[in-house]
C-alpha cells in the first residue's frame, strides 16, 4: 500500500515519495543486474537507466500494478542484451568499467558460479533465486513459454552444481 | 549496499533525481529555467559522473558551467604546433599558433594542413582552394558543392581528396588530374597514414573502402554494422576507427575488426586516436552531460573517464605531439586541455573568434592541429 502512495506522491511531484521509491528498489535491481552483467559498472548503469525509464513513464504508470515487476523486466533484458553483445564482440563497453576482481556478493554462495551461464540461464536464476519470482511471472516478464523457464532453470542449476 | 557519495545507489540517485526534478516542473520551464537549472546542476551532475574511485581527472567545476581558474583568452596553445579554427555557417577560418597570435584566413567553409604543415587546402561554395598562409592561394578548382578537403603524401607527391554531392574525388596538390574516385556517403574521407595515396572512404551503402587512388586498386571493404559518421586512423596506419552514435569499429590495417566500442546509454560525438599510440579519445553525450573517455584498444576492458560536465563537448584534437588533448565545450563557452591530470582552460572562446554578424560562432577543430 505504501509503494501505490509513494507513486502517487511522486506523479504529482513529490521528490520524497519518488525517492523512497527508489530507495526500495535500487538494492534488487543493481544486484540483479550486477548477477546477470557480471560487471559492477554496467549494472549500475542499467539499473539507472531502468530508473530513469520509470521518470520517463511515470505519469502513465498504473497505481494498480506492482512497480517491482515493471523495473526488473527493465532491468533483467537490458543486462541479457550487454551480456550478449560484449560476448560476440569481445567489446569495450563505455560504462565505467571495474577491473575484474571477486565479487564479494559471489564468493563463496551458491551463485557464485552464475558466471559459467549463458546471459539467458543467469537471467532465469536471478529472478527466481534473487528476486524470488514464480517460474509463471518469470515468463511474463521475459516473454518466455513456462516450459522454457522451468527448463533454463533446471539446467542452471544442474551447471551451478557440476564439480569446476 | 554502499551508501557512501561515491556508491553506485549514491550516483544513481543524483542522475535519476536530476531527472525526476526537470520532469516534475516542465510543464512550466522556460529557456531561461533551463540555464539556470544547468548552471544549478553542474556541479551535481559532474559529482555524479566522475565519482568511480581512481578513474576520473578532474579539476573542480564551479557552480557556473566551466573549469575554474580558466584563461581569460587564449594567450598559447600549450603544445607546438599551429591549429586551424572553421567557424561554421559563414565564419570563416582562423590560424591560430602556439604564441597565441591568430589571424583570419579568409571567408572559408573548410580547411585542412597539407601533410608537412606548408600549405592549407580549404573550401568555398562550389571551389577548393589552396593556400599558403602567408602569401595567400596559390590556385583554386570550381566544383560543384565541394566540402571536406583531406590532404597528404610526401614533399613532392601528394593528393587531396574531397567530397561533393554523392562523390569523392582525388586531386593532385599542384591541382592537375581532378577525377572522381567513387561514390561516397557524406563521411569525410581519410588517408591511411601507412601507406601512399590510399583512401579509407563510406560508400552510400555503408560500406568502408580502402583504395589506392593513383591505381583505383581497392584494398578492402568492410561494412561495419551501421552507419559511421567518422573515420579516424592510428598515426601508424593500422588501425581506423569507425565511428557511429552507438559504437565505433576499429579495423585493422586488413580491414577485420580489432574492436569493437559501444555505449549503452550516451552518444558518440567524436573520435581520435593518440598519435603515436593506439589509445582513442571519445565524445560521449548522455543525457546528464558529457563526457572524454579514453579506450586502448590494444589492452581492451578498460574506458578511463579523462573529463566530464554539464552540457555538450564538440569536437576534440590531440596536440601534434600526443601531449595535450583539446576539448571544444562550447556549453562552457571554454576550451579545456588535457594532459594527464593536468586541466587548463581557457574561457571566452566565442570572443576569440567573433563574427562581425554577431551570430554566436560554432567551432570545428578535429584533425587540424597539426606540425610540431
Amino acid at each position: 500500500m505504501a509503494e501505490r502512495a509513494w507513486i502517487r506522491g511522486a506523479q504529482q511531484g513529490s521528490v520524497a515519495d519518488f525517492e523512497r521509491l527508489f530507495r526500495a528498489h535500487w538494492p534488487r535491481a543493481y544486484r540483479a543486474a550486477r548477477l546477470v552483467t557480471g560487471d559492477a559498472a554496467a549494472a549500475e548503469d542499467i539499473a539507472q537507466e531502468a530508473f530513469l525509464a520509470a521518470v520517463r513513464n511515470l505519469d502513465r504508470f498504473d497505481r494498480r500494478r506492482p512497480f517491482a515487476p515493471w523495473l526488473h523486466r527493465i532491468v533483467v533484458n537490458r543486462a541479457i542484451d550487454w551480456t550478449r553483445a560484449r560476448k560476440l564482440r569481445a567489446e569495450v563497453e563505455l560504462g565505467d568499467h571495474v577491473p575484474a576482481v571477486p565479487d564479494p556478493e559471489l564468493d563463496g554462495s551458491a551463485l557464485g558460479r552464475i558466471a559459467e551461464l549463458s546471459p539467458e540461464h543467469r537471467a532465469v536464476v536471478v529472478l527466481r533465486y534473487v528476486l524470488e519470482y514464480t517460474p509463471g511471472e518469470i515468463a511474463e516478464l521475459l516473454d518466455l513459454p513456462r516450459g522454457t523457464v522451468n527448463s533454463r532453470l533446471r539446467r542452471g542449476l544442474d551447471r551451478m552444481r557440476e564439480e569446476p | 549496499m554502499s551508501r557512501g557519495p561515491s556508491g553506485p545507489e549514491e550516483r544513481a540517485w543524483e542522475v535519476v533525481r536530476r531527472a525526476f526534478d526537470e520532469r516534475a516542473v516542465a510543464p512550466r520551464r522556460s529557456r531561461r529555467w533551463l540555464v539556470a537549472a544547468a548552471v544549478a546542476s553542474a556541479a551535481v551532475v559532474v559529482a555524479a559522473v566522475l565519482s568511480p574511485p581512481g578513474r576520473a581527472v578532474f579539476h573542480r567545476v564551479r557552480e557556473a558551467v566551466g573549469v575554474e581558474h580558466a584563461d581569460v583568452a587564449l594567450f598559447s596553445l600549450p603544445a607546438p604546433g599551429r591549429l586551424l579554427v572553421v567557424s561554421e555557417n559563414g565564419g570563416g577560418v582562423w590560424l591560430v599558433q602556439d604564441n597565441g597570435f591568430k589571424r583570419k584566413l579568409g571567408t572559408y567553409t573548410d580547411a585542412e594542413w597539407s601533410p608537412h604543415g606548408l600549405y592549407v587546402v580549404a573550401t568555398r561554395p562550389n571551389e577548393l582552394v589552396t593556400l599558403d598562409p602567408e602569401n595567400g592561394e596559390r590556385w583554386t578548382l570550381a566544383r560543384r558543392g565541394a566540402s571536406q578537403p583531406r590532404w597528404e603524401g610526401t614533399m613532392t607527391d601528394t593528393r587531396i581528396a574531397y567530397l561533393t554531392p554523392g562523390a569523392v574525388r582525388v586531386v593532385a596538390g599542384d591541382g592537375t588530374g581532378d577525377r572522381l574516385l567513387a561514390r561516397a556517403a557524406r563521411v569525410p574521407p581519410a588517408w591511411s597514414p601507412g601507406r601512399l595515396h590510399t583512401l579509407a572512404y563510406l560508400t552510400p551503402g555503408k560500406t568502408i573502402v580502402l583504395q589506392q587512388v593513383d591505381t583505383g586498386r581497392v584494398l578492402w571493404r568492410r561494412a561495419p554494422g551501421n552507419a559511421p559518421r567518422s573515420l579516424a586512423w592510428s598515426s601508424d596506419g593500422t588501425m581506423l576507427a569507425a565511428a557511429a552514435p552507438r559504437r565505433v569499429v576499429v579495423l585493422s590495417g586488413t580491414g577485420a575488426v580489432a574492436r569493437v566500442v559501444s555505449t549503452l546509454s550516451g552518444t558518440i560525438t567524436g573520435a581520435a586516436f593518440e598519435p603515436g599510440t593506439h589509445r582513442l579519445a571519445l565524445t560521449i553525450r548522455r543525457a546528464s552531460g558529457s563526457e572524454i573517455k579514453v579506450v586502448d584498444v590494444d589492452h581492451p576492458g578498460a574506458a578511463r573517464l579523462l573529463f566530464a560536465g554539464p552540457g555538450t563537448f564538440r569536437d576534440i584534437v590531440w596536440s601534434p605531439n600526443g601531449r595535450w588533448l583539446l576539448v571544444d565545450w562550447p556549453t562552457a563557452n571554454q576550451w579545456v586541455f588535457l594532459h594527464g591530470a593536468r586541466v587548463h582552460a581557457v574561457a571566452n572562446i566565442r570572443e576569440e573568434f567573433h563574427r562581425r554578424d554577431d551570430v554566436v560562432p560554432s567551432l570545428r577543430v578535429a584533425g587540424r592541429w597539426c606540425c610540431r
